[in-house]
């Protein structure tokens, strides 16, 4: 059985396995962004962005 | 069919866009290349003027007074060219893919305003079908004729179609701002591509009147009625590519996770478009470097709420994507093959 959330960028519904932990980081399948396991509740995940490092080449 | 394989002619085989096609037909699985002609390398070994296919055919040049009847006929001619020959090569084959810019538009006297002269077929315009598979995949199916689209205009086709299609921007202004490699202007050599001129060159060369707007516009009008683009284009350090950087503006109001069920609508079964749109890596949007010899369209954007401004990025190998791969792409669809057949090469990196 697999826990299911929803992907807070592109709105995919995403499978995870059942053993996923909070903080656990993957790529949404859908538009590859990628996304921690914020907290888990009754086979339902709560999913955020994660925090990522800005590009800057100067502008 | 000889042996289960399409016989196909390359006419114009001695130019980049030739040799592409030739690099990719022959490994295709489904067709065999019968006559390759030049005229003004007749006799020569076609890996003396694409070294790469060395070792991998023994095809020469012939001449294309001598072509034979074949299942379907590449032309890779200069703009122009085409039309002058064009019932000839309608006599010797039941299928044509033309590259070339002669049988883009469907009007004459466009085309005329556009190329600076009278076209010579004007009622043969109407017969050809515009060779964009992601738009018109189920009119070049039953196509015989094909007009495969200018490099810049297929990619900004590509990047505008599902915003126009579903009422998200203005119909105007749309500005294309377009960096251009040096292969789009061919194996001719020039003063402009002399090495000491064109080395290094960020040079705007056509900022306005690009003629490739009539294309782009002809291919919404089905979907939306007019819309006026406007193209302005940079030749830059780079060999093979494009990169399009198009500012449009939001007719109503929208998220980017609207846009991007949109995008996935549109394009989520297409095989060579894909949505380049992340948070991480040094490849965050669309980069024409990593799809050199691929036939991706890779389409990006990202949304600016305080001006309303929708920025949409696409990059493509203008020989492949925007040529040669593209009309192989149309072959297959044409002829019943997988649409992704001998279109398989993922790219390379680093590169």
């Amino acid at each position: 059985m697999s826990v299911e959330g929803t992907c807070p960028v592109c709105e995919a519904e995403v499978n995870l396995k059942e053993d996923v932990l909070v903080s656990e980081i993957f790529s949404c399948p859908d538009c590859h962004s990628i996304l921690v396991v914020d907290s888990i509740y009754d086979h339902q995940v709560s999913l955020k962005e994660a925090p990522a490092i800005e590009e800057d080449w100067g502008q | 069919m000889k042996n289960d394989k399409l016989e196909v002619t390359v006419i114009g085989g001695s130019g980049y866009v030739g040799g592409e096609l030739l690099r990719l037909l022959l490994r295709h699985p489904g067709v065999r290349i019968s006559q390759v002609t030049s005229r003004k390398f007749v006799n020569l070994d076609v890996s003396l003027l694409h070294p790469n296919l060395r070792g991998v055919t023994d095809l020469k040049f012939s001449n294309p007074d001598e072509v034979r009847h074949s299942d379907l006929i590449f032309l890779a001619l200069p703009n122009g060219e085409s039309m002058n020959s064009m019932e000839k090569w309608l006599s010797l084959s039941e299928k044509v893919i033309d590259l070339g810019a002669d049988f883009r538009l469907k009007d004459a006297a466009e085309w005329q305003h556009w190329y600076g002269k009278e076209h010579v077929l004007p009622d043969w315009l109407s017969r050809f079908v515009y060779g964009l598979p992601e738009i018109y995949r189920r009119e070049i199916k039953s196509a015989r004729y094909v007009a495969g689209p200018g490099c810049e205009a297929a990619v900004s086709i590509l990047c505008l179609y599902p915003f126009i299609k579903n009422n998200i921007i203005k119909s105007h202004p749309i500005i294309i701002d377009a960096k251009m490699s040096s292969s789009q202007a061919g194996s001719k050599a020039s003063w402009a591509s002399h090495h000491p001129e064109r080395a290094g060159a960020i040079r705007s060369y056509k900022p306005t009147n690009h003629r490739h707007q009539a294309e782009i516009e002809q291919a919404f009008r089905p979907f939306s009625g007019e819309v006026a683009v406007s193209i302005s284009a940079t030749a830059v350090e780079m060999v093979r590519g494009i990169l399009v950087t198009i500012h449009a503006f939001l007719d109503k109001e929208i998220g980017e996770k609207e846009i991007r069920a949109i995008l996935k609508k549109e394009y989520g079964n297409e095989p060579f478009v894909r949505i380049i749109k992340m948070n991480r890596g040094l490849y965050r949007y669309p980069e024409p470097k990593i799809l050199q010899g691929t036939n991706f369209c890779d389409l990006g954007f990202e949304l600016e709420n305080r001006t309303s401004r929708l920025v949409i990025i696409g990059a493509i190998d203008n020989l492949v994507k925007g040529a040669a791969g593209n009309a192989v792409q149309c072959l297959n669809l044409m002829s019943g093959f997988p649409e992704e057949t001998g279109l398989e090469f993922t790219g390379l990196h680093p590169v």
